[in-house]
């Protein structure tokens, strides 16, 4: 009915096919998750890295290799360990003696699409190797700045920090992923269908199955097309007031940043475009609210003890700002 | 036996090792000759001068009397102030031990230099100095917050209409939709809730399918940015006239 009174102002019918596609591949091996996979397809249209949380065991890097699959292109893998050093991340100048110099020699951050598994695995040395990379798209080495081919995605996974042998994250690094994702335990109905489906089946079989459903450029034109949906200015102005209550709630210690504001935006934007719109709503901004603040603000010790968490004091602060309208 | 010869050899080893010591400790002393120097100048006496003392004494800071009255009525409070509490505090025994009101006195000046502090920083709007959280600011609620119940619906959406601000209009039309759906106690209006809110709300199929082809027309428009002309906005106007109908 809608379209018999306004005209699309973008035609987002490539965008929509793609994002039907991929679902439609994974859901092939991966049993439910459908909004686990539909936050991960907006982070990428989003330009945003992606981390995955869950307990061992619920497929979070088969669900973050079989998305990488699903594009065509460059990808690579990194494990994180407790004695990983950030040359092993982003590369070392090694000494070449047949032309008696030193030469760069890449490490496996250069890539499209970069899975780091187990991420919090590694202490905070490690990581902050990966600040300037996953905010510049770029590596400085010796001097020498190397630029990240486009598009640069940083798919990472871990395990909750209460688990034995992980890190937590420093903030600055939390900051820079775009999602957290949680990924909860199956339904019995979802577990009985994993099951069935794949008790005879090798897993590399699976992956097999999968064939690449976007193209670099096609990633790159989605983005564009993405970031070029329209915003209401009072929407701006509800985004900026959810950020401003994060800093001002007592239940909380650190609050979102800037860059958890433009996070929520170019999320939302995502999302209204899977959604088939050329525009963002309220509903977008809450639906992405939690994914892209829980990772970034902190909650009071007290509170913590109490066991509220990121989550609840989130829906706490929407539930007092005013909808626009 | 045998415990009375170990005590023995014990007793022999500590006698001998204090012995020992004893030898190694002693020094050579070795003998020097001194000699003596003796002072032979001649010692001049030399006097203080007492015009100069003189002078000195007539000069303000070497002044030490004190006046027994302050000069100001600020001293003369202070020190009206000081003697009353010595009067409290003090003992008029003089057997009896030191009287508090020195400790009193500076407490006293510790108080009022923390009320002069506090009203200085209350003044200044900067009390949240000692606290690391930012000052709460209260969110634009009050500028925002439209009461759905205060609002003249006819009203307001003929003046858009005249105005050709039809975008508006729209709106007006959506928030009537929504008070009548409240009074309907169809919905439960708060302004935290957002439209998909208020259609999962509704129970009635068909009520709900109208209700989100209006909300779809609302958001086109208020969200979208959407430019609407008259004929458009006649167009939306029929939908909503139809779903009020069904709710009265």
């Amino acid at each position: 009915m809608e379209d018999e009174i306004f005209e699309q102002r973008t035609d987002l019918g490539r965008l929509s096919a793609a994002v039907e596609q991929i679902k439609a591949t994974l859901a092939k091996i991966i049993v439910g998750q459908h909004d686990v996979i539909e936050l991960i397809i907006a982070g990428i249209l989003a330009d945003g890295h992606i981390l995955i949380e869950g307990v061992p065991g619920v497929a979070k890097t088969l669900t973050a290799k079989l998305v990488a699959k699903a594009i065509d292109a460059q990808y690579s893998r990194i494990q994180f360990t407790p004695d990983l050093m950030p040359s092993d991340v982003l590369g070392t100048s090694v000494f070449s003696p047949k032309t008696s110099e030193f030469e760069f020699r890449r490490g496996p951050i250069f890539g499209n699409i970069v899975l780091i598994d187990e991420i919090n695995r590694s202490p905070a040395k490690t990581q902050s190797a990966l600040f300037e990379v996953m905010e510049e798209r770029q590596v400085t080495i010796d001097g020498q700045t190397y630029k990240m081919q486009e598009p640069f995605i940083v798919l990472a996974t871990q395990n909750p920090v209460e688990q034995e042998g992980t890190y937590r994250l420093p903030e600055a690094q939390l900051d820079r992923f775009l999602f957290k994702i949680e990924i909860k335990y199956p339904t019995l109905e979802e577990e009985i269908s994993i099951i069935t489906q794949q008790h005879q089946q090798n897993p590399s079989d699976q992956l097999s199955q999968i064939a690449p459903v976007l193209s670099i450029q096609d990633v790159i034109a989605l983005r564009q097309q993405v970031k070029s949906l329209h915003v209401e200015p009072k929407l701006l102005e509800f985004v900026a007031k959810i950020i401003h209550e994060t800093r001002n709630n007592k239940s909380l210690y650190l609050g979102g940043s800037p860059r958890a504001s433009l996070a929520i935006i170019n999320a939302a934007k995502a999302i209204a475009a899977i959604k088939g719109r050329d525009f963002i709503t309220p509903d977008d901004i809450i639906l992405v609210a939690q994914p892209v603040l829980r990772h970034r603000i902190m909650i009071t010790p007290d509170k913590e003890m109490e066991g509220v968490t990121p989550d609840e004091v989130i829906t706490q602060i929407i539930q007092k700002i005013e909808v626009p309208r | 036996m045998r415990k009375i010869t170990a005590v023995f050899l014990l007793l022999f080893a500590f006698a001998h090792t204090i012995y020992g010591k004893g030898v190694t400790v002693q020094k050579k002393i070795v003998k020097q000759s001194v000699v003596m120097q003796i002072d032979s100048s001649k010692v001049t006496v030399r006097k203080f001068d007492t015009a100069a003392i003189n002078t000195y004494l007539k000069q303000p800071e070497f002044n030490y009397h004190e006046s027994d009255k302050p000069t100001s009525w600020w001293d003369r409070f202070w020190d009206w102030l000081w003697h009353y509490l010595d009067s409290l505090f003090s003992k008029k025994d003089k057997s009896m031990p030191e009287s508090p009101g020195l400790p009193v006195k500076y407490i006293l000046i510790a108080l009022l230099v923390g009320l002069a502090i506090w009203f200085v920083i209350k003044l200044a709007g900067i009390d949240n100095i000692f606290n690391r959280r930012a000052k709460k600011v209260d969110l634009l609620q009050t500028e925002l917050v439209e009461n759905i119940n205060e609002i003249s619906f006819n009203e307001q959406i003929e003046k858009a209409v005249m105005a050709g601000n039809y975008r508006l209009a729209v709106r007006f039309l959506y928030l009537q939709c929504l008070k009548q759906l409240n009074d309907a106690k169809l919905i439960h209006w708060q302004i935290e809730k957002t439209n998909t809110a208020y259609l999962n709300e509704l129970t009635n199929s068909g009520q709900k399918q109208h209700f989100k082809l209006l909300t779809r027309q609302f958001e086109y428009v208020w969200y979208g940015g959407f430019v609407i002309d008259k004929p458009l906005y006649e167009e939306i106007n029929t939908l909503f006239t139809n779903f009020n109908k069904t709710l009265a």
